[in-house]
């Protein structure tokens, strides 16, 4: 059983859309994310001989490109060095002096299911995702959309669990602004 | 209580990152038990964790696909490989 699903014509076929649309959720690059299919099935190919059976293969191959993908990271903040740009702290602009909020967060009511169900919605949560500083949106979205652990991030990105947390929180306090001017605050609801 | 809410906020996000220690999470408790403000920021806090459990469930942007000229030549750098 394990023998026919070796066969990298079949991987690509398979599990290429998939791969693709799991490297561009992180990558944000039609170009560079199908590279990363690429290089994943040459080297799972390569290494056929290590996959065990013992988890599902795309599980295994995304496995695979989990690793490419935090190692590309890492080399582009070398080039780049996006690394340290520690910004001025922008979560003071929603509090003022004495630390209390400066616009009031009201509640929202709809629940979560019934947001993601609506088209409309998803266009907006993915607008105010595309308008986060770059850093905050990478670390955010590999956390949040493709559920990674901090260790991961940490190490793709070469910080600590601390500045992490700090980068959570201010795409946090920036996304639900969006949203709620966005969405909540101003549609009208039946 | 100086800075309270800005702090609290904080803590808000750390409570979806990692387990918060007892003094932070009676810290929580007692200032949500006064500040209507800290309970909503963190509803809209859980209502985005929810969304993004819902992202993750649904594979997102599923009609996203490679294209078909990347399939074709990813699939000759394979043949040459064989
Ligand atoms: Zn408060």
């Amino acid at each position: 059983m394990v023998d026919k699903q070796m066969n990298p014509k079949l991987w690509l076929k398979e599990h290429g859309d998939y791969l693709f649309r799991y490297a561009l959720s992180r990558l944000h690059d039609t170009e560079l994310a199908s590279d990363m299919v690429q290089e994943t099935l040459l080297a799972a190919w390569r290494g056929h001989e290590r996959f065990k059976g013992d988890s599902t293969l795309r599980t295994w191959l995304v496995g695979i490109m989990k690793h490419k993908i935090i190692d590309h990271i890492r080399k582009e903040i070398r080039h780049r060095d996006i690394s340290d740009r520690l910004e001025h702290d922008p979560t003071s602009t929603y509090f003022s002096e004495n630390g209390s909020w400066q616009d009031s967060p009201s509640a929202w009511r709809d629940n979560p299911e019934a947001l993601w169900d609506n088209q409309e919605f998803r266009q907006v949560l993915q607008e105010c995702l595309s308008h986060l500083p770059e850093k905050q949106r990478n670390v955010f979205e590999m956390r949040e959309l493709t559920g990674d652990d901090s260790e991961t991030i940490c190490n793709a990105y070469d910080i600590t669990p601390t500045h992490l947390h700090v980068l959570m929180h201010r795409a946090r306090l920036a996304l639900q602004t969006c949203l709620h001017k966005h969405w909540f605050g101003g549609h009208t609801k039946s | 209580m100086k800075h309270a809410c800005k702090r609290v906020s904080q803590l808000t996000s750390d409570s979806f990152e990692r387990e918060l220690s007892l003094t932070e999470k009676m810290q929580l408790k007692l200032h949500f038990a006064m500040c209507s403000l800290c309970r909503n920021y963190h509803q809209r806090l859980a209502t985005m964790a929810g969304i993004f459990e819902q992202m993750r469930e649904h594979d997102l942007n599923q009609d996203i696909q490679l294209p078909i000229e990347d399939k074709q030549r990813i699939q000759s750098v394979l043949e040459k490989e064989k």
